[in-house]
């Protein structure tokens, strides 16, 4: 599904990914731990296409999809993403947030997919607002439902539950695990807290330990 | 007692602040309306307006449209080219930004000239304007487009094309800047009669000026000025919130774009890449033309020395004048950016009053100052160099507190309230904190409206008092005779002066983020 291979990357000089190789089967869980600043999240940026490598390749399903100097677009890469805060564009309501990344699905689809994935974390009534309307947590479940509606084949969590109470952040990971239950994809989930890590590979992830400077332990 | 005591004097300042602006800016409107009120008592005015005159304003109208959609698109489509730029790079194009319009009408009426084309008429006259305008609306574009959050716009692309990503995401968020943008260039065009003057094309704001000149009465002018400025009136009420959302928006967060080293460039369609390359050819004839033009006229560095010795009254009296507005303006600035930072209806009532004098025709501006100053008083103002330096103040004193919010924006505020913990005395914190932070902001300000006044014409013109003249104001009297060596070197030196000093407020300006230092 996912092949890395000697991937490099700097900021400025700055090594921050370091001849990274791996490899992620389809279905395949990954969970990234490690301190801030050790490249986990650049890391994930390579992997959709958002930063280019200064060496190494990315595949994915058997395609090259990232080198030096060159990727595919992100949004040919069948991939969903959950970043750091929400990133809810506010200008849409919390539905359309999450209709914009099923582009080419059938109307009646997305509204199945909408009302399923407002079902599944909690926020049917918050269909119709728009983000400066949702508490923090509301806007962390929107962002997260937001990534797994286009039902990706890899799905990128970069730390999607910092800052939420431990029972708010355990009840919004149960509810990813059960809706990915339907259909499998990848996962790669950053985390800097070792016990979100624990808790994700008791539910059978991989754990990969990053150092300082991205050097995977 | 003494932080009460301390407390009633920064309210003082402030509000004697706030007043002396409303005083310069509103007095001499409120003069002309009441006397324009006394006179229409007493049934005059019933020859005012025509239906010539409401065609004209018509065509005045839209021909401002025109000059807006035109910059905005061009300034948009500029943006959108540098925001993909890094550093400084970007803002160098700016430049030549403070360049007053009459010395890009003199540099296309050469090119068309040259290339036998008519020198008059309402295309010239609105490619003139949109080539003057257009720093203002990549400017205002590019402000928008930096202040849409990287993360949304990376979260549309991983979901959509790059174009789609731009067209339902970056451009609806970055609406209210470009949008105030192109609400400023249709003011500034609407009210600008020098430009159009030039190219033989009559407009309202020259009729205003017309009308003034031959009868001599400041309710005749300001009567047939109404509809004018309830057209503007209206423009600046939409205006209010646009820009009060952009100045809140382009403070604080990190730029979008390629947000970091090494993002993946975005993939525009191939006509979106070809409109951008046209925008920018467009940019780089904004800026080669009137330098490519003045240098060519001027022809020699005698020629060059020969005008700038003639005209060395015209620029001593513009030192003078320039330097002053620019110094009077920060005061006034400053305590309106006070009020510009304050929240609900009097924040709001701060941006009305900010943005009002640009809802004033400017030639409105010199016949209200006559209508105040021209009177026995104790203090001989009309006919001497203050009635210039009041319309200055009068016309760019609102940009100065909107650069000092900038500043002040820009300046850690735990900074501020450390100095009023630590330091009771108001007049040491004031010398020794608050100043020198706000100084980038003040300099910026100062230099700004020095080069904005030094090219001030529309009220200038009026006011100036007998038997002296600014630099533009002869510029401007030897342009209706067409181009020439001599007003080439003029305006090659009002050009030199606008673009250094533009780059020394833009260089301080850039310097002037502070943090907290821990």
């Amino acid at each position: 599904m996912i092949r890395l291979e000697n991937l490099c990357k700097s900021y400025s000089g700055k090594p921050v990914l370091q001849g990274l190789t791996l490899k992620l089967a389809e279905g395949a869980r990954l969970v990234a731990l490690g301190p801030s600043g050790c490249g986990k999240t650049t890391l994930l940026r390579l992997v959709a296409g958002l930063e280019l490598p200064d060496a190494g390749e990315i595949y994915l399903e058997g395609r090259l999809a990232s080198r030096p100097g060159w990727g595919l677009p992100p949004y040919v890469r069948s991939i969903g993403f959950a970043f750091q805060s929400p990133t809810l564009w506010p200008h849409m309501s919390v539905a359309q947030n999450l209709i914009f990344g099923m582009n080419g699905a059938p109307k009646s689809h997305k509204q199945e997919t909408v009302e399923e994935l407002a079902e599944a974390f909690d926020f049917t009534g918050l269909l119709g607002r728009y983000p400066g309307q949702l508490s923090g947590g509301e806007a962390r479940r929107v962002g997260l439902a937001r990534a797994l509606a286009p039902r990706p084949r890899l799905l990128l969590l970069d730390e999607p539950l910092t800052n939420l109470d431990e029972e708010l952040k355990g009840r919004i990971l149960q509810q990813a695990l059960a809706f990915i239950e339907g259909f499998h994809p990848a996962v790669i989930f950053v985390t800097h807290d070792p016990g979100e890590a624990a808790t994700l590979a008791a539910a059978g992830a991989s754990l990969l330990r990053f150092a300082i400077e991205g050097r995977a332990a | 007692m003494r932080i009460y005591r301390r407390r009633w004097v920064e309210r003082t300042c402030h509000t004697l602040g706030v007043a002396a602006y409303i005083f310069i800016v509103f007095l001499p409107l409120a003069v002309l309306a009441g006397r324009a009120a006394v006179w229409l008592a007493g049934g005059g005015g019933g020859d005012i307006f025509s239906l010539r005159r409401l065609d004209l304003l018509a065509r005045s109208t839209g021909q401002a449209l025109a000059v807006a959609a035109g910059a905005t698109l061009l300034g948009t489509l500029a943006a959108l080219f540098l925001w993909r730029l890094h550093g400084a790079v970007r803002w160098l194009i700016f430049l030549l930004a403070p360049l007053p319009p009459y010395i890009h009408a003199l540099a296309w009426m050469a090119i068309a000239a040259a290339m036998g084309a008519p020198q008059r008429g309402v295309g010239m006259s609105a490619w003139v304007q949109v080539m003057a305008f257009l720093p203002l609306s990549t400017a205002l574009a590019l402000v928008g487009l930096e202040s849409v959050e990287s993360g949304l716009v990376e979260a549309a692309r991983l979901a959509r094309p790059d174009f789609t990503a731009l067209r339902r995401v970056v451009l609806p968020l970055a609406a209210p800047a470009i949008l105030t943008g192109s609400g400023l260039c249709f003011l500034l065009s609407l009210t600008d009669y020098s430009v159009p003057s030039l190219f033989q094309v009559n407009t309202y704001s020259l009729e205003i000026f017309s009308e003034f000149s031959a009868s001599s009465l400041p309710e005749r002018a300001f009567v047939l000025a109404l509809p004018l400025l309830l057209l503007t009136g209206l423009a600046t009420l939409l205006l209010v919130g646009g820009l009060r959302r952009t100045a809140e928006s382009s403070s604080g967060r990190g730029r979008s774009g390629q947000a970091r080293q090494g993002g993946a460039a975005f993939e525009w369609p191939g006509w979106l890449t070809i409109l951008i390359g046209a925008a920018m050819a467009a940019w780089l004839a904004q800026v080669g033309a009137p330098l490519g033009v003045l240098i060519a006229q001027t022809g020699s560095w005698a020629q060059f020395s020969q005008s700038v010795g003639e005209a060395r009254s015209e620029i001593s009296f513009t030192l003078l004048t320039a330097a002053a507005a620019g110094l009077l303006c920060l005061p006034l600035g400053l305590a309106l950016s006070g009020e510009l930072m304050q929240k609900g209806l009097r924040g709001r009532m701060g941006w009305l009053l900010m943005l009002a004098p640009l809802a004033v025709p400017a030639p409105l501006v010199g016949i209200g100052l006559i209508a105040v100053w021209n009177r026995d008083l104790p203090v001989a103002v009309y006919g001497s160099a203050w009635m210039p330096v009041l319309a200055m103040l009068a016309r760019f004193s609102a940009l100065a507190a909107l650069l000092a919010l900038a500043q002040a924006r820009r300046t850690d505020v735990r900074l501020f309230e450390a100095a009023d913990i630590f330091q009771p005395g108001l007049l040491k914190t004031w010398l020794v904190v608050r100043l020198p932070l706000l100084a980038p902001g003040l300099l910026a300000a100062a230099g700004v409206v020095f080069v904005l006044s030094a090219g001030e014409l529309g009220a200038t013109l009026i006011v100036a008092p007998p038997g002296q003249a600014t630099l533009t104001m002869r510029i401007y009297n030897y342009l209706h005779y067409g181009a020439s060596g001599t007003v080439a070197g003029l305006c090659l030196s009002m050009a030199l002066a606008s673009v250094g000093m533009g780059a020394a407020a833009a260089a301080i300006f850039g310097r002037g983020r502070v943090e907290d230092g821990a």
